[in-house]
């Protein structure tokens, strides 16, 4: 996950994509709830666990990620 | 006596191989640490920094075009805000004022593959993504930051 995530940054410039390792940063670990890894986190609210696909993790951040100006459905 | 290096004798014949291959254009990993010194501030120790330098060290030498930048976090505050780091280790990569994919700790067994597969799509251009996924992330027009918590393997 953390590839994809990194690949997916590298897409588009309104991306951004940090891999933290959990070990180093039990501060961190502890403020997300980490409880199990991989865990992903977009824009704070949007998680998951474990890895998933690389189709499903582009939708996940489609769909955080854009607003259809048009007000047609996206 | 000398540190144990980082990275194995045959990881790197390995990667050697893989990168001589792989590698088009020059990259430079960012590294954010911290000045090695006899003294520990509380709250500024950073017990894994020295490692991460040295296997970042080892893996830039093993590419004539691949270089590491370290930067003080502590000297230069200004730089790690410009670049949104806000702990070390850090390891940043992009060309020149984009840093947009960040690795927190230092990467290693699985991890590193992490690092080298970024350097890989930054030198080739090439993304690893499908024309697929590709067309659809080039939709996203809000700010999408993605963290991903990992333990090493």
């Amino acid at each position: 996950v953390g590839r994809l995530a990194h690949a997916v940054a590298l897409e588009n410039s309104q991306i951004t994509a940090d891999v933290v390792e959990v070990q180093e940063f039990p501060d961190l670990a502890q403020a997300y709830g980490v409880r199990s890894v991989p865990l992903t986190v977009i824009n704070e609210y949007t998680r998951f666990a474990g890895p998933v696909p690389e189709a499903e993790f582009v939708q996940k951040v489609l769909a955080v990620g854009v607003r259809d100006t048009q007000g047609a459905t996206g | 006596m000398l540190p144990q290096p980082v990275i194995s004798e045959q990881d790197k014949v390995q990667l050697k191989r893989t990168l001589r291959k792989e590698l088009k254009a020059e990259v430079t990993v960012r590294l954010f640490s911290q000045k090695a010194s006899l003294l520990t501030i509380p709250g500024r120790h950073c017990p894994n920094c020295p490692q991460t330098q040295r296997l970042l060290e080892e893996l830039v030498g093993l590419s004539p075009k691949l270089h590491l930048e370290v930067i003080d976090f502590y000297d230069q505050p200004q730089v790690a805000r410009e670049q949104g780091v806000a702990r070390i280790p850090a390891i940043v990569l992009g060309a020149d004022g984009f840093a947009r994919v960040k690795f927190y700790g230092i990467p290693l067994g699985y991890e590193l593959a992490t690092i080298i597969e970024g350097i890989k799509t930054i030198s080739r251009g090439v993304s690893p993504l499908s024309m697929n996924s590709r067309k659809k992330l080039r939709q996203v027009n809000q700010p999408v930051h993605i963290q991903v918590f990992v333990t090493p393997t």
